[in-house]
C-alpha cells in the first residue's frame, strides 16, 4: 500500500512497465488462491464501494491501449492502428511498449499518479463473439454452465454471500433503467435511472396509506417484482441525499452528459455513505464494426468523454480514494485485422482497467500474447489473463473477502498483484 | 392492514357452471411468474360468489371468474392492454369470432386510426423526401416516428396487429439514434419491412430488411465491400434474425454471409427517387464462391455456365438458406410462444409452432393460430402465467383501460418511457428490449409515478398530462357505479373488473378495498384518483 503522501505524487517513470508474471509465479499464486478458501467473510472497516463499470457493445482495446511496441499492430491495423508516440496523433506511452489513445489521455492523470492499471490481453472466456452471450458469461462470472441456465450475476452472489455485512436494504444501484445481468439475483439491487428523482410520487396527504397498500401487495409477490418494490419503499428519498446541489471537489468539472451525471451521483452517493455498497454503470455504443474513427472519429468521441468522466471522478474522490473502486470492463475484444469499412469487427482478448485506493497503479499488466497471425485465436488477440483473476484479488485485498468460489464458480485464482 | 384468509376457498361448493370442460394439464408445474405459490386458486371462486351475492355487477364484466374465460386472456394478450368496451365487443364475437377479426387485420376499418396519424405527415415521405426536407432540423420525423407508435399502440382498431409491429420492431431492433440519418430510413422500413409482413411472411420481411436501407444502414452493411468483409449484418442475422445463437453456424459461416451481402449499400444517385434506398452495387461485391451453412454460393472463378445466378441474387439465396434452416423455425416459435403466452414455452409447444414455421414457409398467422388456440389460453391465462408488462405496455394499457384519448403523444406523453427504460426505438443494441420480468420488474417507481402523473385531476378535469384528455369525472364515476358515500362498498371489485381486466388478484382488491374503507374524508374526487393510482401501482396491473 502507497503512503497517504505519495496518492497525489506523479511516480517515478522507472515504476511504471507493464508486468510479466512467469508461469511458475502464477502457478505459486494460483496454490494460493484457488478457491479452496473458505473462510466466512471477514468484516472490513470501510469497504470501497465497487463501481462496475461496463462498455456495451466490445470496447476496442486494441485502440485504447494500443501495444505499440508490437509491431505486427500496424500489419493488421495499417489504418486504424493508432501509432507509437511521437508520430503524428501517436499514442500517449504508458510503460515503453503499450499506449493510450490521446482521445483517452485524461486516464494518465490517475496513471501518472499510480491510481490506475491496466490489464491488457484479458477477458472471459466465452467463445461465441456474441455480445448478449460474452454479456451473461462475464457478468455471471460463471463459466461451468450454459448461458441460457444461469440465472445470477457474480456481483449478486458476492452481495448475497456478505448479507451479514450489509448496513443498508439497497447495497446496490444500477445506475440505469435495465439493471444489469451483474446484478440480477441480489436482494437490494434497485435500477436508478437518476438519483436526484427518488421520490414517492402523488398526493402526500394519501402517501402513507398508498404505500401501506403497496408494500402489503407486494410483499406477498415474488422475486425480483416483489422485494424490489419493498426496497424502493424502504429505500425513497436515498438518504435524503442532495445531488442536485452536490458541488464537486477539486473543481473537478463532469461532462455534460448522462454518463458524467451519473458518475458525479455516484460520487455523491459514495461521500454521502448511506450504505449503498455497489454501483453499476452501463456505457454503450462501443459496437464499432464500421468508421470506427480512434483519433477523431466515433470511438475517440466515446474514449473522450469516458476518460473525461472518469478523470473528473479520480480528481472529485481525490480525498475519497479508498472509499471506491472503479472497475471497466467489456464483454470483449475486437479482431485484430481492421475490415473494409474503417471498422473492426467482434474478437476476443481486451483490455479492462481499475482505479482506486490500493491499485497498483501506473502500470500495464499483461502476458502478451502477440498479434501475428499464428498468435492470434481464430484472428483475435489470445486471453491471457482471465477477468476473474483481477476481480477476485480485488474482492480478497480490498474488499476482505476470501469466499470466492460461489462468486466464480470452479476457477483457479492467479495473483497478478493487481492491488498492493 | 388485513390479512387476506383464503383458507375457506376449497370447501365451498363448486357453483362454476360446466362451460370450458377440464384444463388440460401442463407439463410443467404452472408458473406463476408474478405470484407466490397458492396464492391465487381462490380468487375467482370467491370473486363470482361475491358478484352474485351482491347482485350489483353486471355479469358481463370480466369479474366472473377471470381464469376461466379465455376471451379475457385473449385481449390481454392480443391487444396493447385491456379496454372494457373491447373486451364487451370480444365477448360478443366469441374467441375465434374476435380472434379472427384480428388476424384479419386488413378488414379492420381503421379509419379513426389514418385520421389520427394526418398530423404526422413524415411517415409517408420517402428516404429522399425526408432528406431533402429535414436535414437541417430532423426533430419533426424523428418524434413523429416514436409518437406514431405509441398513438397507433394506444388507438388502432387492429391491435393484434400493433402487438406484431411491436413484436418484430424488437425483433429487428433498429436504434433510431445510430449514425445521425436513421431517422431518415425507418418511415419507409416501418411501412415497406415490419407493417407489410408483420402478420404475413416471415421470409419476405426478412428479405426486405436485409436490403433495405434502415438495417443496411443500422449494421453497417451499406459499408461491407469486397476483399475485407464487415460482419456486423451477417452475424446478427444469423444470430439474431434467423438460427440463433446456438442454431448451428460458426464463425466461418459469419464470414461467408458477409461476403454475400458485399455490395449492398445505399443508393447514391441523389436526384434518383430511390436515393438512399437499399442498392446493389455490384463492383464493391465479392465475386468469390462461398460456403454458407455447408452450401455452396457464388459464381466463383470456374462458374459454369448452367447457372443462372446472379451476384444480387446471393444474398436472397442466404436469405432462403437461413429460413429453410430448422434452427429458425424453432428460434421464430419459440419467441413468438414467448411473445402471447409464457416466458418458458414447452418443447413440446416450440415443436409444433416450428413445424407450422417450416410446412408454411414462414407464414405468421399460421403460427399464431396455432399459438392462440383457445386451450393454450386456459394454461396460459393471466392467472396462471401471467407475463410481466413491458413500460411501453404498462403505459398503453393504462390509457387504454381509462379510454384516453391521445391527442398529442409527443407534447408530453412520451417523455415518460425513458425514465422507464423504454423509449421506442432509442434500445442501443441489435437485439431488442428484452420481454422479461428480470428485465423490467425491477423498476417499479417511475410506473408507480407515471399512474399518479396521468391520474392526477388537473382542474377539476382529469388531464394532468397535456395532449392526454381521459373521459370526465360524471363519465367515470358512472364506470364504476359511484355516486356517493354509499357507493364505497365494492368499489375496489368494480375498478378492478372494469378499468383493469380483473388483474388484481383478490388480496389485492380487498387491499384496495381496505384502503377506500378507511379513506378519512370525503370520497372526492382527488380521493377517487389517488385510489386510482394506486390501483394501477399494485403489483396485479404490472402484469398481463
Amino acid at each position: 500500500m502507497k503512503n497517504e503522501h505519495d496518492q497525489h505524487q506523479p511516480l517515478e517513470a522507472g515504476f511504471s512497465r507493464r508486468t510479466m508474471l512467469s508461469s511458475s509465479a502464477s502457478l505459486a499464486a494460483a496454490t494460493l488462491l484457488s478457491g479452496q478458501a473458505s473462510a466466512a467473510p471477514r468484516r472490513v472497516v470501510n469497504r470501497p464501494v465497487l463501481v462496475h463499470v461496463f462498455l456495451r457493445g466490445a470496447m476496442d482495446g486494441l485502440t485504447m491501449f494500443p501495444p505499440y511496441g508490437d509491431a505486427q499492430l500496424y500489419n493488421r491495423r495499417p489504418t486504424l492502428g493508432i501509432r507509437p508516440p511521437g508520430e503524428t496523433n501517436g499514442a500517449l506511452d504508458l510503460d515503453g511498449f503499450f499506449g493510450l489513445a490521446p482521445a483517452a489521455a485524461p486516464l494518465l492523470t490517475p496513471y501518472n499518479n499510480g491510481h490506475l492499471a491496466v490489464v491488457h490481453a484479458s477477458g472471459s472466456d466465452d467463445a461465441t463473439r456474441s455480445h448478449f452471450e460474452a454479456f451473461v458469461r462475464m457478468e455471471s462470472g460463471d463459466s461451468t454452465l450454459p448461458t441460457g441456465v444461469i440465472t445470477t450475476g457474480w456481483i449478486a452472489r458476492y452481495l448475497n454471500e456478505t448479507t451479514d455485512l450489509a448496513t443498508s436494504s439497497l447495497r446496490a444501484i444500477g445506475a440505469g433503467a435495465l439493471i444489469p445481468f451483474s446484478l440480477r439475483g441480489a436482494s437490494g439491487a434497485l435500477p436508478i435511472p437518476n438519483f436526484a428523482n427518488f421520490v414517492f410520487p402523488g398526493r402526500p396527504l394519501t402517501a402513507v396509506e398508498r404505500q401501506a397498500t403497496i408494500s402489503e401487495a407486494y410483499g406477498r409477490r415474488a422475486a425480483p417484482v416483489g422485494p424490489a418494490a419493498i426496497d424502493t419503499l424502504a429505500a425513497l428519498g436515498l438518504g435524503g441525499v442532495d445531488f442536485d446541489g452536490y458541488v464537486p471537489a477539486n473543481g473537478a468539472l463532469y461532462p455534460d452528459s448522462g454518463l458524467g451525471r451519473r458518475m458525479r451521483q455516484t460520487a455523491t452517493i459514495i461521500k454521502a455513505a448511506i450504505g449503498v455498497e455497489v454501483v453499476t454503470v452501463d456505457v454503450d455504443g462501443w459496437d464499432l464494426h464500421a468508421a470506427q474513427g480512434p483519433i477523431v472519429g466515433n470511438m475517440a468521441r466515446l474514449m473522450d468523454e469516458l476518460t473525461k468522466t472518469f478523470e473528473a471522478f479520480y480528481i472529485d474522490m481525490l480525498g475519497n480514494l479508498n472509499d471506491y473502486m472503479l472497475v471497466c470492463v467489456s464483454e470483449f475484444g475486437r479482431h485484430a485485422m481492421q475490415n473494409g469499412s474503417a471498422g473492426t469487427d467482434h474478437g476476443h482478448g481486451n483490455a479492462m482497467f481499475v482505479m482506486g485506493g490500493g491499485v497498483n497503479g501506473g502500470q500495464v499488466i499483461a502476458d502478451w500474447p502477440g498479434l501475428s497471425p499464428g498468435q492470434l485465436d481464430q484472428g483475435d488477440l489470445v486471453i491471457t489473463i482471465d477477468y476473474r483473476d483481477i476481480l477476485g484479488e480485488i474482492l480478497i485485498d480490498r474488499f476482505g473477502f476470501t469466499n470466492l468460489a460461489p462468486v466464480f464458480p470452479q476457477h483457479n485464482f492467479v495473483d497478478y498483484g493487481i492491488t498492493s | 392492514m388485513r390479512l387476506q384468509s383464503q383458507e375457506h376457498s376449497a370447501a365451498r361448493p363448486s357453483i362454476f357452471p360446466r362451460e370450458p370442460g377440464p384444463l388440460p394439464p401442463p407439463k410443467e408445474p404452472p408458473r406463476g411468474e408474478g405470484s407466490l405459490p397458492g396464492g391465487v386458486q381462490a380468487t375467482s371462486r370467491r370473486r363470482l360468489l361475491r358478484s352474485l351475492m351482491g347482485g350489483s355487477v353486471a355479469l358481463t364484466t370480466p369479474e366472473r371468474a377471470p381464469h376461466r374465460d379465455p376471451v379475457l386472456t385473449l385481449v390481454h394478450r392480443i391487444t396493447q392492454g385491456f379496454n372494457l368496451t373491447e373486451y364487451l365487443r370480444a365477448k360478443t364475437l366469441g374467441y375465434e369470432g374476435y380472434l379472427e377479426e384480428q388476424l384479419d387485420h386488413l378488414a379492420i376499418d381503421d379509419s379513426g386510426m389514418d385520421t389520427r396519424l394526418l398530423k404526422f405527415p413524415t411517415l409517408n415521405l420517402s428516404p429522399k423526401e425526408l432528406y431533402d426536407t429535414y436535414i437541417d432540423g430532423n426533430g419533426v420525423p424523428y418524434y413523429e416516428y416514436k409518437g406514431a407508435a405509441l398513438l397507433r399502440a394506444v388507438h388502432s382498431k387492429r391491435q393484434l396487429f400493433e402487438r406484431m409491429v411491436e413484436f418484430w420492431n424488437d425483433h429487428f431492433s433498429i436504434d433510431q439514434n445510430k449514425g445521425g440519418l436513421e431517422w431518415v430510413f425507418l418511415p419507409e422500413h416501418d411501412r415497406d419491412v415490419i407493417r407489410a409482413n408483420a402478420l404475413g411472411s416471415f421470409p419476405k420481411m426478412l428479405s426486405s430488411c436485409a436490403t433495405g436501407a434502415a438495417m443496411l444502414y443500422y449494421l453497417d452493411n451499406w459499408l461491407n465491400v469486397a476483399n475485407a468483409p464487415q460482419a456486423n449484418y451477417a452475424r446478427e442475422l444469423l444470430e439474431l434474425h434467423t438460427l440463433g445463437v446456438h442454431g448451428g453456424y460458426n464463425e466461418f459461416d459469419v464470414t461467408e454471409v458477409a461476403r454475400c451481402f458485399t455490395g449492398w449499400t445505399l443508393n447514391p444517385h441523389t436526384s434518383s427517387p430511390d436515393y438512399l434506398r437499399g442498392h446493389f452495387d455490384i463492383s464493391q461485391h465479392d465475386g468469390g464462391k462461398k460456403l454458407v451453412l455447408g452450401q455452396e454460393l457464388g459464381r466463383g472463378p470456374r462458374a459454369r455456365s448452367a447457372d443462372n445466378s446472379t451476384p444480387q441474387m446471393e444474398a436472397q439465396q442466404v436469405i432462403d438458406i437461413t429460413v429453410a434452416h430448422p434452427s429458425t423455425a424453432r428460434f421464430i416459435a419459440h419467441k413468438l410462444i414467448r411473445w402471447f403466452l409464457t416466458p418458458a414455452p414447452q418443447q413440446e409447444m416450440i415443436e409444433r409452432v416450428a413445424e407450422t414455421f417450416t410446412a408454411t414457409n414462414g407464414d405468421i398467422k399460421a403460427m399464431l393460430r396455432v399459438i392462440l388456440a383457445k386451450e393454450n389460453m386456459a394454461w396460459a391465462s393471466t392467472v396462471r402465467r401471467p407475463k410481466f408488462r413491458r413500460p411501453f405496455h404498462y403505459m398503453v394499457s393504462l390509457l387504454r383501460a381509462f379510454d384516453a384519448n391521445v391527442k398529442d403523444p409527443i407534447g408530453s406523453l412520451i417523455f415518460y418511457l425513458p425514465a422507464m427504460g423504454h423509449m421506442p426505438f432509442d434500445h442501443v443494441q441489435p437485439n431488442g428490449y428484452p420481454d422479461s420480468v428480470e428485465s423490467w420488474g425491477t423498476l417499479l417507481l417511475p410506473r408507480w409515478d407515471f399512474s399518479s402523473q396521468l391520474l392526477t385531476p388537473a382542474a377539476g378535469l382529469a388531464h394532468a398530462i397535456p395532449g392526454v384528455v381521459l373521459p370526465n369525472y360524471p363519465a367515470l364515476k358512472a364506470r364504476l357505479g359511484f355516486s356517493g358515500e354509499s357507493d364505497r362498498p365494492g368499489l375496489a371489485t368494480r375498478m378492478n373488473a372494469r378499468l383493469l381486466g380483473s388483474m388484481l388478484p383478490l388480496h389485492e382488491e380487498e387491499a384496495l378495498q381496505g384502503y377506500i374503507d378507511g379513506y378519512a374524508g370525503t370520497f372526492d374526487i382527488q380521493a377517487m384518483f389517488d385510489t386510482l393510482v394506486l390501483a394501477a401501482s399494485l403489483p396485479g396491473f404490472q402484469w398481463y
